[in-house]
Protein backbone atom coordinates (compact mmCIF):
# COMPACT_ATOMS: atom_id res chain seq x y z
CA UNK A 1 0.00 0.00 0.00
CA UNK A 2 3.03 2.33 0.80
CA UNK A 3 5.41 2.10 -1.53
CA UNK A 4 8.00 4.11 1.23
CA UNK A 5 7.43 1.54 3.55
CA UNK A 6 10.50 -0.35 2.65
CA UNK A 7 12.52 2.44 4.35
CA UNK A 8 9.91 3.92 6.68
CA UNK A 9 11.08 4.49 10.74
CA UNK A 10 9.03 3.39 13.02
CA UNK A 11 7.54 6.33 14.06
CA UNK A 12 6.08 6.90 9.87
CA UNK A 13 4.35 3.69 10.31
CA UNK A 14 2.86 5.37 13.16
CA UNK A 15 1.60 8.37 11.70
CA UNK A 16 0.76 6.38 8.56
CA UNK A 17 -1.66 4.75 10.80
CA UNK A 18 -2.86 8.10 12.10
CA UNK A 19 -3.19 9.47 8.29
CA UNK A 20 -5.48 6.64 7.52
CA UNK A 21 -7.51 7.02 11.06
CA UNK A 22 -8.02 10.57 10.12
CA UNK A 23 -8.96 9.78 6.67
CA UNK A 24 -11.79 7.69 7.73
CA UNK A 25 -13.16 10.37 9.83
CA UNK A 26 -12.14 9.52 13.46
CA UNK A 27 -9.81 12.03 14.08
CA UNK A 28 -10.88 14.10 11.69
CA UNK A 29 -12.12 17.02 13.72
CA UNK A 30 -8.36 17.05 15.40
CA UNK A 31 -7.35 19.51 12.82
CA UNK A 32 -11.00 21.65 12.01
CA UNK A 33 -8.88 24.99 11.33
CA UNK A 34 -7.07 23.31 7.92
CA UNK A 35 -8.52 20.64 5.82
CA UNK A 36 -6.16 18.70 3.76
CA UNK A 37 -2.45 18.59 3.11
CA UNK A 38 -1.13 21.54 1.47
CA UNK A 39 2.41 21.44 -0.36
CA UNK A 40 3.68 24.39 -1.30
CA UNK A 41 5.03 25.67 -4.70
CA UNK A 42 9.17 25.33 -4.68
CA UNK A 43 10.56 28.27 -2.53
CA UNK A 44 13.39 28.87 -5.33
CA UNK A 45 16.93 30.92 -4.42
CA UNK A 46 17.67 33.52 -6.08
CA UNK A 47 21.11 32.27 -7.31
CA UNK A 48 23.17 35.72 -8.14
CA UNK A 49 22.07 36.23 -4.34
CA UNK A 50 23.41 33.01 -2.38
CA UNK A 51 26.14 32.66 -4.74
CA UNK A 52 28.43 35.31 -3.47
CA UNK A 53 27.70 34.20 -0.04
CA UNK A 54 28.71 30.09 -0.09
CA UNK A 55 31.96 28.49 1.28
CA UNK A 56 34.55 30.91 2.73
CA UNK A 57 31.95 33.46 2.13
CA UNK A 58 28.91 31.73 4.48
CA UNK A 59 27.32 33.18 7.32
CA UNK A 60 29.38 32.90 10.57
CA UNK A 61 25.60 33.31 12.43
CA UNK A 62 22.34 32.10 12.49
CA UNK A 63 20.87 35.63 12.26
CA UNK A 64 23.64 36.43 9.42
CA UNK A 65 22.04 33.13 7.65
CA UNK A 66 18.20 33.99 8.28
CA UNK A 67 19.01 37.14 6.53
CA UNK A 68 20.84 35.89 3.29
CA UNK A 69 17.98 32.79 3.26
CA UNK A 70 14.97 35.73 3.35
CA UNK A 71 17.18 38.02 0.89
CA UNK A 72 17.29 35.29 -1.70
CA UNK A 73 14.35 33.13 -1.13
CA UNK A 74 11.65 33.52 -4.01
CA UNK A 75 7.95 32.95 -3.39
CA UNK A 76 5.17 32.12 -5.58
CA UNK A 77 3.06 34.60 -4.09
CA UNK A 78 5.90 36.93 -4.73
CA UNK A 79 6.96 36.51 -8.00
CA UNK A 80 3.08 36.53 -8.80
CA UNK A 81 3.08 39.87 -7.83
CA UNK A 82 6.92 41.18 -9.50
CA UNK A 83 6.42 39.07 -13.16
CA UNK A 84 3.71 40.59 -14.49
CA UNK A 85 5.55 44.05 -15.05
CA UNK A 86 8.62 42.26 -16.46
CA UNK A 87 8.68 40.81 -20.01
CA UNK A 88 9.93 37.52 -20.87
CA UNK A 89 13.20 36.50 -23.16
CA UNK A 90 10.91 36.55 -25.79
CA UNK A 91 9.96 40.03 -25.75
CA UNK A 92 6.74 39.27 -24.80
CA UNK A 93 5.35 39.74 -21.37
CA UNK A 94 4.61 36.88 -18.87
CA UNK A 95 0.80 35.75 -19.20
CA UNK A 96 -0.41 36.33 -15.72
CA UNK A 97 -3.41 37.16 -14.60
CA UNK A 98 -4.21 38.45 -11.10
CA UNK A 99 -6.76 40.32 -11.40
CA UNK A 100 -9.81 38.27 -12.60
CA UNK A 101 -11.88 37.46 -9.52
CA UNK A 102 -12.72 33.90 -10.63
CA UNK A 103 -10.32 32.59 -12.98
CA UNK A 104 -11.00 29.91 -14.90
CA UNK A 105 -8.56 26.55 -14.63
CA UNK A 106 -7.13 27.33 -18.11
CA UNK A 107 -5.72 30.47 -16.78
CA UNK A 108 -4.18 29.55 -13.84
CA UNK A 109 -2.42 27.08 -15.51
CA UNK A 110 -0.53 29.26 -17.45
CA UNK A 111 0.09 31.47 -14.51
CA UNK A 112 1.94 28.49 -13.14
CA UNK A 113 4.04 28.14 -16.25
CA UNK A 114 4.80 31.85 -16.23
CA UNK A 115 6.27 32.21 -12.72
CA UNK A 116 8.22 29.16 -13.78
CA UNK A 117 9.64 30.75 -16.88
CA UNK A 118 9.83 34.43 -15.00
CA UNK A 119 11.50 33.24 -12.00
CA UNK A 120 14.64 31.45 -14.13
CA UNK A 121 14.88 34.19 -16.48
CA UNK A 122 14.33 36.92 -14.03
CA UNK A 123 15.78 36.18 -10.86
CA UNK A 124 18.02 33.35 -11.60
CA UNK A 125 16.14 30.90 -9.78
CA UNK A 126 17.61 27.61 -9.75
CA UNK A 127 17.24 24.39 -7.34
CA UNK A 128 20.40 25.06 -5.92
CA UNK A 129 19.59 26.13 -2.53
CA UNK A 130 22.79 25.81 0.13
CA UNK A 131 22.12 23.12 1.98
CA UNK A 132 23.65 24.16 5.80
CA UNK A 133 21.26 27.22 4.67
CA UNK A 134 17.81 24.94 4.33
CA UNK A 135 19.25 23.04 7.24
CA UNK A 136 19.97 26.26 10.01
CA UNK A 137 16.99 28.29 8.91
CA UNK A 138 13.28 27.55 8.94
CA UNK A 139 12.74 29.18 5.65
CA UNK A 140 9.35 27.84 5.09
CA UNK A 141 8.25 29.90 8.19
CA UNK A 142 10.27 32.73 7.45
CA UNK A 143 8.74 32.47 3.93
CA UNK A 144 5.22 31.69 3.77
CA UNK A 145 4.28 32.15 8.02
CA UNK A 146 4.17 30.21 10.70
CA UNK A 147 1.73 27.78 9.74
CA UNK A 148 4.46 26.04 7.06
CA UNK A 149 7.47 23.81 7.91
CA UNK A 150 9.88 21.99 5.74
CA UNK A 151 8.06 18.32 5.04
CA UNK A 152 9.73 15.44 8.04
CA UNK A 153 10.66 12.04 6.46
CA UNK A 154 7.56 10.74 8.21
CA UNK A 155 4.74 13.25 6.43
CA UNK A 156 6.70 11.73 3.61
CA UNK A 157 6.23 8.06 4.59
CA UNK A 158 2.85 8.20 5.09
CA UNK A 159 1.27 9.27 2.18
CA UNK A 160 0.65 6.16 -0.16
CA UNK A 161 0.72 5.57 -3.92
CA UNK A 162 -2.70 6.67 -4.18
CA UNK A 163 -1.92 9.75 -2.85
CA UNK A 164 1.61 10.12 -4.82
CA UNK A 165 -0.07 9.52 -7.86
CA UNK A 166 -2.64 12.22 -7.37
CA UNK A 167 -0.48 14.68 -6.41
CA UNK A 168 1.42 14.01 -9.33
CA UNK A 169 -1.89 14.19 -11.34
CA UNK A 170 -2.29 17.69 -10.30
CA UNK A 171 0.76 18.79 -12.14
CA UNK A 172 -0.18 17.07 -15.57
CA UNK A 173 -1.71 19.41 -17.56
CA UNK A 174 1.06 22.21 -16.47
CA UNK A 175 4.09 20.31 -18.09
CA UNK A 176 6.11 22.96 -18.66
CA UNK A 177 6.28 24.32 -22.54
CA UNK A 178 9.60 25.28 -22.45
CA UNK A 179 13.53 24.09 -21.76
CA UNK A 180 15.27 26.14 -19.22
CA UNK A 181 15.83 25.69 -15.00
CA UNK A 182 12.30 27.00 -14.76
CA UNK A 183 11.09 23.13 -15.01
CA UNK A 184 12.15 22.66 -11.43
CA UNK A 185 8.70 24.35 -10.57
CA UNK A 186 7.21 20.65 -11.14
CA UNK A 187 9.78 18.59 -10.06
CA UNK A 188 9.00 16.41 -6.92
CA UNK A 189 12.25 15.77 -5.57
CA UNK A 190 12.36 18.15 -2.63
CA UNK A 191 14.39 18.41 1.13
CA UNK A 192 12.92 16.91 4.21
CA UNK A 193 13.92 16.82 7.77
CA UNK A 194 14.93 13.36 9.06
CA UNK A 195 13.10 11.57 11.58
CA UNK A 196 16.55 9.62 12.83
CA UNK A 197 19.00 11.90 14.70
CA UNK A 198 22.53 11.14 13.55
CA UNK A 199 25.19 10.61 16.10
CA UNK A 200 25.01 14.19 17.61
CA UNK A 201 21.16 14.20 17.91
CA UNK A 202 20.71 16.41 14.39
CA UNK A 203 17.96 15.21 12.53
CA UNK A 204 19.78 15.43 9.28
CA UNK A 205 18.11 16.58 5.57
CA UNK A 206 16.94 13.64 3.27
CA UNK A 207 15.46 14.49 -0.36
CA UNK A 208 12.12 12.79 -1.12
CA UNK A 209 11.01 11.96 -4.64
CA UNK A 210 7.02 12.22 -5.04
CA UNK A 211 6.97 11.76 -8.15
CA UNK A 212 5.33 7.85 -8.27
CA UNK A 213 8.12 6.50 -11.06
CA UNK A 214 10.60 7.74 -8.66
CA UNK A 215 13.32 4.60 -8.44
CA UNK A 216 14.50 6.26 -5.02
CA UNK A 217 11.58 7.52 -3.15
CA UNK A 218 13.72 8.47 0.16
CA UNK A 219 17.64 9.45 -0.03
CA UNK A 220 20.23 10.82 1.62
CA UNK A 221 21.18 14.30 0.88
CA UNK A 222 23.83 14.17 -1.96
CA UNK A 223 26.14 16.60 -3.78
CA UNK A 224 25.90 17.14 -7.62
CA UNK A 225 28.09 14.20 -8.39
CA UNK A 226 26.08 11.48 -6.05
CA UNK A 227 28.16 11.56 -2.85
CA UNK A 228 26.58 11.45 -0.02
CA UNK A 229 26.60 14.53 2.06
CA UNK A 230 26.15 16.50 5.80
CA UNK A 231 26.96 19.41 7.98
CA UNK A 232 30.74 17.89 8.21
CA UNK A 233 31.03 17.48 4.29
CA UNK A 234 32.95 20.44 2.97
CA UNK A 235 30.81 21.46 0.46
CA UNK A 236 27.82 21.49 2.82
CA UNK A 237 28.59 25.24 2.65
CA UNK A 238 28.39 25.39 -1.22
CA UNK A 239 25.12 25.53 -3.26
CA UNK A 240 23.64 21.77 -4.10
CA UNK A 241 23.61 21.48 -8.18
CA UNK A 242 21.76 17.98 -7.24
CA UNK A 243 18.90 19.60 -7.68
CA UNK A 244 16.04 19.15 -4.64
CA UNK A 245 13.86 21.84 -4.51
CA UNK A 246 12.68 23.35 -1.37
CA UNK A 247 8.50 23.46 -0.92
CA UNK A 248 6.48 23.50 1.97
CA UNK A 249 3.82 21.51 4.02
CA UNK A 250 0.75 22.70 6.11
CA UNK A 251 -2.52 21.12 7.26
CA UNK A 252 -2.81 17.39 7.52
CA UNK A 253 -4.81 14.93 5.92
CA UNK B 1 8.43 15.11 -14.83
CA UNK B 2 12.08 13.80 -13.81
CA UNK B 3 12.79 13.15 -17.49
CA UNK B 4 12.24 16.69 -18.60
CA UNK B 5 13.63 18.34 -15.86
CA UNK B 6 16.49 15.96 -16.38
CA UNK B 7 16.31 17.59 -20.49
CA UNK B 8 16.28 21.44 -18.52
CA UNK B 9 19.08 20.59 -16.31
CA UNK B 10 21.10 18.76 -19.85
CA UNK B 11 19.90 21.84 -21.88
CA UNK B 12 21.88 24.18 -19.33
CA UNK B 13 24.33 22.05 -18.23
CA UNK B 14 27.53 23.71 -20.08
CA UNK B 15 26.57 27.13 -18.30
CA UNK B 16 25.69 25.87 -15.25
CA UNK B 17 28.72 27.77 -13.33
CA UNK B 18 28.54 30.82 -15.13
CA UNK B 19 24.12 30.86 -14.83
CA UNK B 20 22.29 30.21 -18.19
CA UNK B 21 19.72 32.82 -17.66
CA UNK B 22 19.65 35.43 -20.13
CA UNK B 23 18.55 37.99 -17.20
CA UNK B 24 20.84 37.67 -14.23
CA UNK B 25 19.11 40.64 -12.17
CA UNK B 26 20.17 40.34 -8.49
CA UNK B 27 17.08 41.84 -7.12
CA UNK B 28 14.68 39.90 -4.88
CA UNK B 29 11.43 39.34 -5.35
CA UNK B 30 11.25 38.02 -1.04
CA UNK B 31 7.87 38.12 0.62
CA UNK B 32 5.76 36.15 2.65
CA UNK B 33 3.08 33.94 1.18
CA UNK B 34 -0.59 34.42 1.94
CA UNK B 35 -2.98 31.84 2.80
CA UNK B 36 -2.77 28.39 1.67
CA UNK B 37 -6.48 28.13 0.10
CA UNK B 38 -6.63 30.77 -2.24
CA UNK B 39 -8.40 28.96 -5.15
CA UNK B 40 -8.83 25.95 -7.23
CA UNK B 41 -6.32 25.87 -10.45
CA UNK B 42 -6.95 22.10 -11.19
CA UNK B 43 -8.02 18.46 -9.61
CA UNK B 44 -6.34 15.33 -10.11
CA UNK B 45 -8.10 12.50 -8.96
CA UNK B 46 -5.80 9.40 -8.55
CA UNK B 47 -8.20 7.11 -10.43
CA UNK B 48 -7.75 4.60 -7.45
CA UNK B 49 -11.29 2.52 -7.30
CA UNK B 50 -10.33 -0.23 -4.89
CA UNK B 51 -13.38 -0.69 -2.59
CA UNK B 52 -10.86 -1.37 0.32
CA UNK B 53 -7.76 -1.73 1.89
CA UNK B 54 -7.91 -5.60 2.21
CA UNK B 55 -9.21 -4.70 5.58
CA UNK B 56 -12.78 -4.79 4.75
CA UNK B 57 -12.55 -1.21 5.37
CA UNK B 58 -13.42 1.52 2.40
CA UNK B 59 -10.32 2.52 0.77
CA UNK B 60 -9.28 6.80 1.18
CA UNK B 61 -9.83 8.46 -2.07
CA UNK B 62 -7.07 10.67 -2.24
CA UNK B 63 -8.13 14.12 -4.77
CA UNK B 64 -5.23 16.92 -5.28
CA UNK B 65 -6.05 20.50 -5.61
CA UNK B 66 -3.45 23.05 -7.97
CA UNK B 67 -4.48 26.69 -5.83
CA UNK B 68 -3.85 29.87 -6.75
CA UNK B 69 -0.78 30.30 -4.76
CA UNK B 70 0.92 27.29 -6.37
CA UNK B 71 0.54 25.25 -3.76
CA UNK B 72 -1.24 21.83 -4.25
CA UNK B 73 -4.01 20.76 -1.70
CA UNK B 74 -4.36 17.48 -0.95
CA UNK B 75 -7.29 15.63 0.67
CA UNK B 76 -8.88 12.13 1.26
CA UNK B 77 -12.47 10.85 1.04
CA UNK B 78 -13.84 7.83 2.00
Amino acid sequence: MNRFHRVAAPAASALAALAVLVSHGSAAQADASVSGLFLSAPIVPNTTVIYPAEGASFPSSLSAEAALASSAALTYDALLASCPTLTSTSGAPYDIDTVTASPSVARLQLNYDSIARCAYEHYTAKPYWIPALVDDVDICASSLGAAWHLPSEAEVLALGADDLSALAGAYDPLAPTFSSFGGMYFSMKMYVRGSVPDGSGHFPLKVANLAPSAAIPMDELRDGVGDVMGPSSPNYKVHNEAAVVLRCVTGTL
Amino acid sequence: MRELFGFALAACLGAITTGCSADASSSSASGAGTGADSGVVAVADSGAATPSDGGGRPTAHPTAQLMRNGSIKLTRSP
